[in-house]
């Protein structure tokens, strides 16, 4: 059953640990001080175990379901991966090179043992290897289109912020599709994400000018997270595609900002821009699930008050009946 | 009249041999588990103060029983996870998603035998159990065994019920909620003869 208290919680708390993190060891080290994107990374990592230590959530090793796959490989290998890619000494082609390397292994992680991966399962082989060569392509394009945008705009907190809304959507909406836990793994994420977001832009207003953070440490993450939580949420769980799509999909409306009729406005107001429109598509999935959510589960999880004055009436029926045959 | 001789040898042997085998094999009676009367069904608790009953729907299985050496039965049963069934097509839809069963990654339960003792009215059957990507060791008392012929198909059937912690098969213990850790499961299954 959810715990809305202790999504709260973990949703502090994540929040808090992750922004800490940023702020007590740019202080401490002069070195994180000058690259906010070597911190942000343990950053987020921090914030998310500490986050998930407090959900209480639960994992095997080895890990057995595609959750236990994503909390105990991908996650830590996308955390490595971006932290070894903002390295300042680390080449663009590199860093790139191990992206698609993660990009083409989610799916197959995820599926691993799975019945899309069985002789006798659902789906032949070929299919299979579609589905994955599609959805690692859309994960790609999307993470390239958002680091793209971020290397042209001044402003660093508009794109993570975006994405922080498609997870913590895509949470919410795998929740309402059924799989509870799958959607609350969003809710940590999500705070980490945003703690360590607003961290960093803190201390690079309060820095020299010369501080590097292009917010790509952080969209890296995001993007990686966002894609697992909707692939074993329509996969898994019962997300459809059309919600999952429009939810990976959402994050790229963040261009908008680059049309010739927007480009005059400030760096802030071309931000508060892009969140608002990555919101109307998520807030419309959102809304969908909620009514999808009400038609097939909320009976559920009702009491039996409605049922009550159904019986009632029908007990009242009868003697009404018995009554008017006797006059 | 050598060549002759080994050759009529060669045959006795095989003959000998084959005989020998089949003698031992049909010392066994395999059976196929018969769907139509058959039935795993399951109960748990509600809030610790009702059950909530459901089965499952599609269930196959094979079993070999050996009358003179019971040790050499076997048993084994396959339990497709997706066709679970509480009468409540939302509820259903719910045990299927990774918070209970989680069938796109666990599609089957299953229960394959390792040793077989016979008891007063029925076996002592020690298996390996997995369920939702975890096995453990368990044993089932399988009341039963009568034989009977039916239409000129030998027909076997026998009764057990086991009671089992769901979280030591790895069902996340938060996920629990309302429905208690603990579940029966009565299995009644009838078997016919290959």
């Amino acid at each position: 059953m959810p715990e809305p208290l202790l999504y709260v919680k973990s949703f502090a708390v994540a929040l808090i640990a992750s922004a800490l993190f940023v702020l007590v060891i740019t202080k401490l080290l002069r070195a994180a001080k000058n690259n906010l994107n070597l911190i942000s990374t343990p950053a987020i990592g921090v914030g998310m175990a500490i986050g998930f230590m407090v959900m209480k959530l639960q994992w095997a090793w080895p890990p057995g379901s595609a959750l236990d796959r994503f909390l105990t490989i991908i996650l830590p290998v996308a955390i490595c991966i971006q932290w070894i890619t903002a390295a300042r000494r680390t080449p663009l082609w590199f860093a790139w090179l191990m992206r698609i390397c993660l990009v083409a292994a989610v799916p197959r992680i995820l599926m691993h043992q799975s019945v899309y991966l069985s002789e006798s399962g659902e789906w032949t082989l070929w299919q299979t290897y579609l589905a994955m060569i599609i959805c690692s392509s859309l994960f790609g394009v999307v993470w390239l289109l958002l680091c793209r945008l971020s290397k042209r705009s001044s402003e660093a907190v508009s794109i993570p912020l975006s994405l922080c809304l498609s997870i913590q959507s895509a949470g919410v909406s795998v929740m309402l599709a059924g799989y509870i836990k799958g959607g609350a793994v969003a809710i940590p994420i999500t705070a980490a994400v945003l703690g360590t977001a607003i961290a960093a832009c803190v201390m690079r207003k309060r820095s020299e000018a010369n501080v590097a953070f292009h917010s790509d440490a952080l969209i890296g993450i995001a993007v990686v997270m966002l894609f697992s939580v909707l692939f074993f949420g329509h996969f898994f769980g019962r997300l459809t595609i059309t919600n999952a799509l429009a939810m990976m999909i959402a994050p790229t409306l963040c261009w908008v900002t680059e049309m010739r009729s927007l480009r005059q406005f400030s760096p802030w107001r071309a931000g508060a821009i892009r969140v608002a429109v990555v919101a109307i598509p998520l807030i419309i999935v959102l809304v969908a699930a909620k009514r999808n959510f009400d038609r097939s589960f909320a009976p559920l999880l009702k009491n039996n008050e409605e049922n009550e004055i159904q019986t009632r009436y029908a007990r009242a029926f009868p003697i009404e009946l018995e009554s008017s045959s006797l006059h | 009249m050598i060549r002759s001789l080994f050759a009529c040898g060669l045959t006795f042997v095989l003959a000998a041999t084959f005989c020998v085998s089949a003698t031992t094999s049909s010392a066994a009676d395999n059976y196929d588990y018969d769907l139509v009367h058959s039935s795993v069904s399951f109960k748990a608790r509600h809030l610790d103060i009702s059950w909530i009953h459901g089965r499952f729907n599609d269930v196959s299985g094979k079993f070999s029983l050996d009358r003179e050496t019971p040790s050499n039965s076997t048993f084994a049963l396959t339990i497709k996870t997706d066709s679970v069934d509480t009468a409540n097509a939302a509820r259903d839809e719910h045990l299927r998603q990774p918070d209970y069963f989680d069938t796109k990654q666990f599609p089957t339960i299953t229960f394959k035998s390792t040793s077989v003792k016979p008891i007063d009215g029925g076996y002592n059957v020690e298996g390996d159990f997995t369920m939702h990507g975890t096995t453990n060791k368990i044993t089932l008392v399988l009341m039963g065994g009568k034989e009977h012929d039916f239409k000129g198909t030998k027909r076997v059937a026998f009764s057990t019920e086991l009671s089992l912690k769901r979280s030591d098969y790895g069902f996340d213990k938060n996920a629990i909620g309302p429905i208690g850790d603990k579940a029966l499961i009565m299995i009644d299954c009838e078997g016919v003869k290959k």
